[in-house]
């Protein structure tokens, strides 16, 4: 057995420990401490859902974000 | 890419630097499918899979409730050796920030309207005995029934004047059927692209068709100009000739089909299993590598939609009726109402999460892909954006063949919910904001652990059940909890595989 290390989360998400594996984490408690969104985020003030859609129409890539995460 | 423990470590609720609203408290779902054990942390958005002895720590940490400080064993020796082991390595998450994780929630942005649903025809060739559009009229039997160029322009200039920064556009073309307005839909992609363009920015299509009209050279356009296709196909023939009729009576599965295949046939990326090529003779193999095939273009997509009735509750086996003919991507929507002996009921709800599973099995095995699996967690919105369902009123509009404006394409013809004209605009901004009010931070989303998963869901739904537009509606609730459940086992199923 061996604990989970932040080294461990870097590595994709992925983490195997004995008994837990971290499949993968979105991240969504830390974006409400972000100040640092990406311009065109700031920019579009829009939500991604709109219209059914599930990524970022914007840019028609996935959201900007997730670069910086 | 940061190190997300050493971001999430140390940090409080109320240490946001502004636009906070309030925090969630943590919620915890631990649910075992197929016999893999599993828990997803709502506030973090974090997906762990168990061994026996985490999947027990953890249930009886829960069972503590909420305010339980920490993962600590109740009294030395009543755990076993691995179960310690367990609690040590799920305590350490719990410390990392991924698990028990409360979050504090992002304000949301002022809405833009950004999205449109043009219905071009409130016509149709078939009266399918579900729709939601009373056979293409929406009740209204107004006029032509079809949306003239000038209201079409009309509407392409209110869509980018309320919104000349945003850059980026969606439009969607809807009905009726709206190949039965074939001039003004070709007009208007051309007009949007050079408004769109003289502005800097583009617009996104996408055209919602039963396929009886569409005609190669009608796709071929379509193709040039990038406009994603939804084609209607209900599944086995039996079940799709059952509901989906022409006025006149007659069945159309063979057409619809044929429709579906002409349309795969210029979008590669959508054809699977061999059953259908593309223009260079490639396909997809159904290990559930999805990357382009060489020689493939990246380009427009198309979904086979169909929806499932009361009369086909076992309707996963349309869904693998649609993969095995060759379609790699499919929706099978639960119907919305309908006449009592198509409407879903409560009781309906067990037997519908078992085919769930099984589709879910199914996509597993061989790499097909239904959309309500596509989850997406760490590529998707944001979770300001995640706070609410689909921006309907606000950000997305729905544009009658008259040119009036409704909250969404589901709501038309309700009084009620009609903001304005593409000419004046809107008019009653009360309707939006009455809507936009409603998102996950209060009510019993707030507790919910798909809160910010489905954002509260379908608006339209909840009216058409409830009469109002504020509480989940219950049936569509307990569906998408399911199918996220499916679609997270999924996603561990999927873990390292390439694509």
């Amino acid at each position: 057995m061996r604990a989970v290390e932040p080294a461990d989360m870097a590595n994709g998400g992925k983490v195997r420990t004995s008994h837990v594996e971290v499949v993968f984490s979105a991240g969504w408690h830390r974006e409400a401490w972000r100040t640092d969104l990406p311009r065109e985020c700031q920019e579009c003030q829009t939500s991604c859902q709109s219209a059914c859609k599930t990524s970022c129409t914007v840019s028609n890539q996935p959201c900007p974000l997730d670069d910086a995460r | 890419m940061s190190d997300p423990v050493a971001q999430g470590v140390g940090l409080r609720v109320g240490d946001a630097a502004g636009g906070r609203r309030h925090s969630l408290p943590p919620r915890v779902h631990r649910f075992e499918l197929h016999g893999v054990k599993l828990a997803f942390d709502a506030g973090s958005g974090t997906l762990l899979e168990l061994d026996q002895a985490a999947w027990r720590v953890l249930g009886d940490y829960l069972a503590q409730g909420p305010e339980a400080p920490a993962l600590r064993s109740p009294m030395p020796g009543m755990l076993t050796a691995a179960e310690e082991e367990a609690r040590r390595e799920l305590d350490r998450l719990r410390e990392s920030g991924v698990l028990l994780s409360p979050v504090t929630l992002p304000a949301r942005p002022e809405p833009v309207l950004k999205a449109l649903c043009l219905h071009v025809a409130h016509r149709c060739q078939m009266s399918c005995s579900y729709c939601f559009a009373s056979g293409g009229d929406y009740g209204r039997a107004a006029g032509s029934g079809l949306m003239s160029p000038a209201t079409a322009r009309a509407a392409v200039d209110f869509l980018l004047g309320s919104s000349p920064r945003v850059g980026r556009w969606a439009m969607d073309f809807f009905g009726g059927e709206p190949l039965l307005n074939w001039p003004v839909v070709r007009e208007t992609i051309l007009y949007a692209e050079r408004r769109a363009a003289s502005l800097g920015g583009q617009v996104r299509f996408t055209l919602t068709t039963n396929g009886l009209a569409l005609t190669p050279a009608r796709l071929a356009f379509l193709d040039q100009h990038g406009v994603d296709l939804i084609v209607s196909v209900d599944g086995r023939p039996a079940v799709h000739d059952a509901v989906r009729r022409t006025i006149s009576g007659r069945p159309t599965w063979s057409r619809a089909v044929r429709a579906a295949r002409l349309a795969t046939s210029t979008r590669l990326l959508d054809v699977c299993g061999g059953a259908a090529v593309g223009p260079g003779g490639g396909g997809q193999d159904r290990s559930g590598d999805e990357r382009p095939v060489r020689g493939a273009r990246a380009g427009p997509t198309v979904w086979i939609r169909g929806t499932f009735t009361r009369r086909n509750l076992d309707f996963a086996q349309d869904a693998l009726f649609l993969f095995h003919l060759g379609f790699s991507r499919v929706s099978l929507e639960p119907v919305c109402g309908g006449p009592p002996d198509l409407a879903l009921r409560p009781e309906d709800v067990p037997y519908l999460a078992g085919q769930y599973e099984l589709l879910a099995r199914e996509c597993a095995a061989n790499g097909f892909r239904f959309y309500h699996f596509e989850l997406d967690p760490t590529g998707g919105p944001c979770l300001s954006r995640r706070m609410a369902a689909c921006g309907a009123g606000n950000e997305y509009l729905a544009v009658t063949p008259e040119g009036d404006l409704y909250v969404c394409h589901q709501l038309v013809g309700q009084e009620e919910f009609r903001v304005g004209d593409v000419w004046h605009g809107i008019t009653r901004p009360e309707v939006g904001r009455k809507l936009w009010q409603h998102d996950v931070s209060s009510g019993q989303c707030a507790d919910c652990w798909a809160r910010f998963l489905c954002g509260g869901g379908c608006r339209a739904a909840a009216f058409f059940e409830h009469g109002e537009v504020g509480r989940p509606p219950s049936l569509e609730c307990a569906l998408q909890k399911k199918r996220w459940e499916c679609a997270l086992w999924l996603a561990a199923r999927r873990r390292g595989r390439p694509g």
